[in-house]
């Protein structure tokens, strides 16, 4: 029989147990809606956002604590070429590769989160100075072994930075831009480098930002100026050419020197424009002298050509642009080259450069002596100039080593046929005892300081 | 298909029939009947509680879809107020369904796979009170949008005659509804 009382409770808790089972489902529903939010769905890393939260329990505990904290932004080099080579997949496995090795490098306390890209971040709490040193070295390990891409052993390097805060630094945001600040200076440093923040380099940022901006717009303003210096025969004194320097003339004042922008428009790829400006504006400067008396007419100008110029596929056409814009023939140039931009990547340059003699230019290593070339590639490359290095010239006349690194250099120059040049003469005496050794041409403040545009007219008139 | 349908059917049957009813329902269509309105259930669950259901009321499964979505929309105006106050009828409604409604519903229900609506007004003196609807979704429950339609015109109190000339459930690709408004008085 049926008992209408019983059937209800069944039925009641029936109704119980399906709400009871769809609250459950709700909860784990709930639950993974927060994972998804505050995971790297690739890695299952920690996301920017939990990243940041960790951080600032981590932080308040430090304040309250006194014990020293650190975090760690680590970037993969070249992963954009893995990608593009191998395609995303290799890429992802990359990516899930270097989560668990991070993961396995620190302790279960520390979180290692994913913030996007190849980017990512470590929070490592309860560090002292021998723990500081420890996680660097576990997260560089982590790193150094090779990784399998596609089945075959890739070395994929990285560079981190780290800061540590003794609870002097309350905000995480702050704390990761300070990572990021470390992370950019240790990747100037090359491959697996890492660096630790120092307060400098707050400002040292700020100011290289600023002065990128600037020298953009200098760009734009033509704010550049050039100024020439005399290249003489030994003994004598006489002008035989003269080297285009870049200067930059601010507008608020003051002239910078090359020493403090060239680096920073070598990053930027701006040397490309304003290295092509410099040449195409000496030769301007260079033809009007050169037009105006006969005498300066076997005057040679030396411009600096800096690497990436020489790699641009225009190379060619901007260097006889130049040249035919003011009816200059081509032996008049010599493009200065360092030693050590040359010896980066010997085989291409050589490849660029023998593209520029072709056309009758002439070619000069710049700061010889400093950047390791060896003898058997001084004869491959196509060069006609050496100029020593004024650290060499420095010594020439005090130390009997000076002297003979010098008096080498002028016998490996003779032995080549080329024509040798002392950079950086000041005094008398380098001047006596680089002819006695048989240098024929130099340069330096001895003979004259660079001169402005006036200057350099006055002194072609006078000489 | 979202817990949410689920949970609308377990209302509207529990309060037009019976709790009683619902336990049957479950029973003869052989699920446990647990449903939360985040979560996603297999399509061939409301297939079958909806052939329980048309068992139960004596109707054929279209009837008892369309029965479903009608009595459906106060459940839906009470749970999600927003989506109706913001119109003045039926019309701006029913266009806000594509890009409105069901981008919100998105939002709320991840994953959530909604028909595509277009629509079109006939030119001429009918322009201002037909709408033609076209419908079209890989679960063919037209039934049930017409249901929506019913109660939703019970909602803004403004009369909808509504004709169905082509159906997905009768092979063609789409099906077309043509509504024609009767502001009532």
């Amino acid at each position: 029989m049926v008992d209408p009382a019983r059937d209800e409770i069944e039925r009641w808790r029936r109704k119980y147990e399906r709400e009871h089972k769809a609250r459950m489902q709700a909860e784990e529903i709930a639950e993974r809606f927060t994972r998804d939010a505050l995971h790297d769905p690739l890695t299952g890393l920690a996301n920017r956002a939990l990243f940041l939260d960790r951080l600032q329990h981590a932080l308040a505990a430090t304040g309250r604590h006194r014990t020293p904290l650190a975090t760690v932004v680590l970037d993969l080099d070249g992963f954009k070429e893995i990608n593009d080579s191998f395609g995303h997949e290799v890429g992802d496995e990359l990516l899930c590769a270097v989560a668990k090795r991070l993961t396995e490098a620190v302790r279960s306390i520390d979180t290692v989160a994913r913030l996007g890209g190849d980017e990512f971040a470590l929070v490592i709490e309860d560090v002292d100075e021998a723990g500081k040193e420890i996680a660097i070295e576990r997260v560089k390990r982590a790193l150094a072994a090779p990784f399998l891409i596609r089945g075959q052993p890739r070395q994929v390097g990285g560079s981190f930075g780290m800061v540590l805060s003794r609870g002097n630094i309350d905000s995480p945001t702050d704390m990761l831009r300070r990572a990021d600040m470390a992370m950019y200076a240790a990747k100037r440093e090359g491959k697996l480098g890492h660096a630790i923040f120092e307060t400098g380099m707050h400002t040292a940022m700020v100011f290289r930002l600023e002065m990128k901006s600037a020298l953009q717009q200098a760009l734009t303003e033509k704010e550049f100026i050039l100024h020439y210096q005399p290249i003489v025969e030994l003994p004598g004194g006489r002008i035989t050419g003269m080297e285009a320097l870049v200067r930059w003339n601010r507008q608020d004042g003051g002239i910078v020197g090359p020493m403090e922008f060239i680096p920073l428009a070598e990053e930027t790829g701006m040397i490309v424009p304003l290295g092509w400006w410099v040449l195409d504006e000496s030769c301007r400067q260079f033809s009007d002298w050169r037009f105006r008396e006969s005498k300066h007419k076997e005057l040679s100008l030396h411009v600096n050509l800096s690497p990436q110029q020489l790699h641009d596929p225009q190379a060619a056409a901007q260097v006889l642009d130049a040249l035919s814009r003011y009816g200059l023939s081509t032996e008049r140039l010599v493009l200065e080259l360092t030693e050590t931009s040359i010896m980066q990547d010997v085989e291409s340059s050589l490849v660029a450069m023998e593209k520029l003699t072709a056309l009758g230019v002439r070619m000069s290593i710049d700061d010889f002596g400093t950047g390791y070339s060896s003898l058997s590639y001084l004869q491959k490359l196509p060069v006609s100039v050496l100029k020593i290095d004024k650290s060499f010239v420095d010594t020439v006349a005090e130390s009997k080593e000076g002297a003979a690194l010098v008096r080498a250099i002028i016998g490996v120059g003779a032995a080549l046929e080329l024509q040798v040049v002392a950079e950086g003469v000041e005094r008398v005496e380098q001047v006596g005892r680089l002819q006695a050794l048989n240098c024929r041409y130099a340069q330096g403040y001895f003979f004259s300081r660079p001169l402005d545009t006036t200057a350099m007219s006055e002194y072609l008139t006078s000489g | 298909m979202k817990g949410i349908i689920f949970n609308l059917l377990e209302e509207v049957v529990t309060t037009h029939i019976s709790e009683k009813t619902w336990d049957e329902i479950l029973e003869s269509a052989v699920v446990d009947g647990a449903y939360t309105s985040l979560g996603n259930y297999p399509d061939e669950e409301f297939a079958s509680l909806l052939g329980a259901v048309s068992r139960q009321c004596g109707k054929s499964e279209r009837e008892a879809l369309k029965w479903f979505g009608q009595l459906a929309m106060p459940c839906l105006a009470k749970r999600y107020p927003e989506f109706f106050t913001a119109h003045t009828g039926m019309r701006s409604f029913l266009l806000s369904l594509n890009d409105v409604i069901h981008a919100e519903v998105r939002k709320l229900y991840p994953g959530a796979e909604v028909p595509v609506f277009d629509f079109e007004t006939p030119v001429g003196a009918a322009a201002h009170d037909t709408l033609i609807m076209h419908y079209r979704s890989r679960r063919r429950l037209c039934p049930l949008a017409e249901g929506f339609i019913a109660g939703a015109s019970e909602q803004f109190a403004e009369a909808v005659a509504v004709t169905q000339s082509s159906c997905m459930l009768d092979g063609a690709d789409e099906c077309l509804f043509v509504c024609r408004f009767e502001k009532r008085a």
